[in-house]
C-alpha cells in the first residue's frame, strides 16, 4: 500500500464512517468500521490513478485540520468533487459488494447462482383478471395490409 | 487447426450468426464461424461469485472501453451521447443482453408509407412469422399469448412470474386505461432442452450462468457443433479478401489467440458482427476494386446507425417490491405508445418496460455505467433503507430511426491489440426523439401514483444494446 495512502488511514476510515453511516436500529455498520479501507487499498494497490486521487484527497483532508463530521466531509467536496468523486465510487463497490451488508439491505447474501429467488408463478385466475381490461379493448395495432389501425384504444 | 476451404464462413457466433448457421444445416455445406471472443463456461459467469455486483464496472462492463479485454476491441465514441453496449464471446450480446424479445409490429415494416419517415422494408410480418416462430422455438421464449397489441401468436412456454412489482404496476395501468401484458422473454418459464428454468437471479445483464436465458452461447452453438459446423474461437477478423476479377469475397484474414495472421478462404463469406464490427471490418478491407472499403461505392457503410435511447421513471411503494428477484428488465410490457397517435405530435412511439430494481451496489452507484451516485450521508442510509427495497421502476425504450450522419467510421489512430483500426461512432439522438421521451417521461409520472406509489423521479439513462443497420450496400 502507498505510503501516504498509510499515513492517513485512520483519516481515510473517519470520512468513510462518513459517507456511508450506520443504522443502528438494524444493525447495518457504517462503512469505515466495517472494513472498506482494505478493499479501497487493495484497489488504490497498481492503480496509478486511484493512489493519486486518494492521495490529494487525503492530504486536503488532513490540511483542514478539523474534526471528522458530515460538514467536514460535505467542505472536502466541495474543495476536491473530482477526487472526492473517485473515493465515493469506491466506497459503494467496497461496501455493497460484501455479502453480509448486501442480506442487511434485503438482497440475499449468496452469489445468485445456481440459487437464486424464489418467486412463485402467479395463478392463471390471476393473470386473466388482470389482463382483463386489456384484452377487452381488442386488437390495438396497425396492419399495413388493410390500411390503418385494426382498433383504436 | 485446417485452413482449407470452407463453403461458408460466417464472422460472428452471436445471434445472427448462429441462427444463420443452423438455416445452412441441411445443405450439408462445410460450415466456419470464427469469433473473437472466447467459449464462456458456466463456471466463468461473475453471478457465482460472492462480489458479483464489482463485475459490472470491470471485466463484466456492457462497455468495451471499460471491459477492456484481450478479446475487446476499443470504440471511440468522443462524438457520441450514447455508448455502445456489446460482449466479444461465443453468444456475442446474447451473452449480456436482458431477454427481452418483443417481435416488430406489422407497422413497423412500412414506416415510410404509414408515418413519413425512414424506409419501407423489403418483407412484411406475414413473411417473416414463420422466421420468429422458427427463432423463437430455438431460443425457447416464454409469455401469454392473446396481446391484443400483436397479431395473434402464443409462445411456446408460460411467462415467467411478474411478481410483486409487475402486479403492482399492472393495477396502475388498468387503471389509467392503458395497455399492458406479461413481457415477451428468451428465458426459460420451465426447463427446456437440457437448459434450467429461470432461477430469478435478477443479473441477466451478467450472462446467465444457468443457461436459461437465451444466449445462442446455450442455444444454438450446442446444436451446431453437434452437428459439424466448425466454431473456431479467439480468432478475430481483420479484413475480408475479394477476388479483384469479379469483386467477390474469397475469404478472410484473420489473427488467432497469439497474434498470427491466417488466411482462411471460403466460397462465401457471412458478415455477422453487429452493427458497429460488421462496418468496421468492411471498411478495413479496402482493395483496389473497392478503395473506400468492401461494398462501399455507395459510401453507405457504417451509416444509419441505430441505438434504443431511454428513460426511466420510479415510484415509491409501501411494500418492498422485490425488485431484485427475477429477470432483472422484464416483467410487463406496455406498448400504449406504440402506434403513432396524432395527439402526441410526433410521429412513431415507444414500449414502457417495466425493469425491475437492481442490485444495492449498482443502485448505489447510480446505474449501469456509473451515472450518478446517491447521496452520502445521513441521506444514504434514508435512501437505502426506506427507499431502494421499495422501488418499482418503468423504462421507456425509444424507437430510433435511420439518420446518415449517426454512424461508424475508421479510427485514425486508435487500433485493438491487433493493430486493427478501432471504429468510431458519431451519433446524436434526434429532437423527435427527446421529445418523445420528455412527453413520455411525464406520461409516466402518473403510473407510479395510480398503483398506489410516490413517483420520485426521472433520471436520464441512455443505453443501446448493438442494433444497428447498414442499407444500400
Amino acid at each position: 500500500v502507498n505510503s501516504q495512502l498509510q499515513e492517513h488511514r485512520g483519516l481515510l476510515i473517519e470520512i468513510l464512517d462518513q459517507l456511508i453511516p450506520a443504522n443502528p436500529k438494524k444493525r447495518i455498520p457504517a462503512a469505515g468500521s466495517f472494513g472498506v479501507v482494505d478493499f479501497i487499498e487493495a484497489r488504490a494497490t497498481d492503480d496509478e490513478f486511484i493512489t493519486n486521487a486518494l492521495n490529494q484527497l487525503l492530504s486536503k483532508a488532513a490540511e483542514m485540520d478539523a474534526t471528522v463530521n458530515a460538514d467536514m466531509v460535505a467542505k472536502l467536496e466541495s474543495t476536491d468533487a473530482e477526487n472526492f468523486r473517485v473515493l465515493l465510487n469506491l466506497t459503494y463497490m467496497g461496501y455493497y459488494s460484501r455479502p453480509e451488508i448486501r442480506s442487511l439491505v434485503g438482497v440475499a447474501s449468496w452469489p445468485v447462482h445456481p440459487k437464486g429467488y424464489e418467486v412463485p408463478l402467479e395463478p392463471a385466475d390471476m393473470i386473466e383478471e388482470l389482463t382483463a381490461p386489456v384484452r377487452s379493448r381488442g386488437p390495438m395495432y396497425r396492419d399495413p395490409s388493410d390500411g390503418q389501425q385494426v382498433s383504436s384504444k | 487447426m485446417s485452413t482449407d476451404s470452407v463453403d461458408v464462413l460466417i464472422v460472428g457466433a452471436g445471434a445472427s450468426g448462429a441462427a444463420i448457421a443452423w438455416s445452412l444445416l441441411e445443405t450439408r455445406m462445410r460450415i466456419l464461424c470464427l469469433e473473437q471472443g472466447p467459449h464462456l463456461t458456466d463456471s466463468q459467469f461473475p453471478s457465482r461469485n460472492e462480489d458479483y455486483e464489482l463485475s459490472r464496472y470491470g471485466s463484466f462492463s456492457c462497455d468495451p472501453n471499460v471491459r477492456n479485454l484481450k478479446y475487446d476491441y476499443p470504440i471511440n465514441v468522443d462524438d457520441s451521447c450514447i455508448s455502445p453496449v456489446n460482449y466479444n464471446a461465443v453468444g456475442g450480446s446474447t451473452i449480456n443482453f436482458l431477454g427481452h424479445w418483443p417481435r416488430m409490429k406489422p407497422s413497423d415494416f412500412r414506416t415510410k408509407s404509414l408515418d413519413g419517415v425512414a424506409d419501407d422494408w423489403p418483407v412484411d410480418y406475414a413473411t417473416l412469422e414463420p422466421f420468429y416462430e422458427m427463432n423463437d422455438r430455438n431460443t425457447g421464449v416464454s409469455g401469454l399469448g392473446g396481446n391484443p397489441a400483436y397479431p395473434n401468436y402464443t409462445p411456446e412456454l408460460p411467462p415467467i412470474p411478474i411478481g410483486k412489482l409487475g402486479q403492482t404496476l399492472a393495477k396502475g395501468f388498468n387503471k389509467m386505461g392503458w395497455h399492458w401484458w406479461p413481457s415477451d422473454v428468451a428465458i426459460l418459464s420451465q426447463d427446456k432442452d437440457g437448459r434450467q428454468k429461470c432461477v430469478n437471479a435478477g443479473t441477466c445483464d451478467l450472462g446467465c450462468a444457468a443457461g436459461a436465458k437465451g444466449g445462442t452461447n446455450f442455444t444454438y452453438w450446442p446444436m451446431l457443433e453437434s452437428a459439424g459446423v466448425e466454431l473456431r474461437t479467439e480468432s478475430r477478423v481483420r479484413e475480408v479478401l475479394v477476388d479483384e476479377r469479379t469483386g467477390l469475397a474469397t475469404g478472410v484474414l484473420y489473427h488467432d489467440a497469439q497474434g498470427q495472421l491466417h488466411e482462411q478462404k471460403a466460397e462465401m463469406v457471412i458478415m455477422a458482427c453487429n452493427g458497429v464490427g460488421t462496418p468496421r471490418i468492411l471498411l478495413n478491407s479496402t482493395s483496389k476494386l473497392f478503395p473506400e472499403g468492401l461494398a462501399n461505392r455507395s459510401d453507405q457503410v457504417g451509416r444509419n446507425l441505430m441505438f434504443h435511447p431511454l428513460t426511466g421513471v420510479a415510484g415509491v411503494f409501501d411494500e418492498p417490491m422485490d425488485g431484485h428477484k427475477g429477470p432483472m428488465a422484464c416483467s410487463i410490457l406496455s406498448q400504449e405508445f406504440y402506434e403513432t397517435d396524432s395527439s402526441h405530435g410526433f410521429v412513431r412511439g415507444y414500449g414502457l418496460h417495466s425493469g425491475r430494481s437492481t442490485t444495492p451496489m449498482t443502485f448505489a452507484l447510480g446505474g449501469y455505467g456509473v451515472d450518478n451516485p446517491i447521496p452520502w450521508g445521513t441521506a444514504h442510509r434514508e435512501v437505502m433503507d426506506a427507499i431502494y427495497p421499495y422501488l418499482a421502476g418503468l423504462t421507456v425504450v425509444t424507437e430510433d430511426l435511420p439518420e446518415a450522419h449517426n454512424r461508424v467510421v475508421l479510427d485514425s489512430e486508435l487500433t485493438d491489440s491487433n493493430d486493427i483500426p478501432a471504429p468510431k461512432v458519431s451519433y446524436t439522438i434526434a429532437p423527435r426523439k427527446f421529445f418523445g421521451l420528455r412527453v413520455q417521461s411525464r406520461c409516466l409520472k402518473k403510473i407510479p401514483s395510480r398503483s398506489g406509489g410516490v413517483p420520485v423521479g426521472i433520471k436520464w439513462v441512455l443505453a443501446v444494446w448493438g442494433m444497428t443497420l447498414i442499407r444500400q450496400l
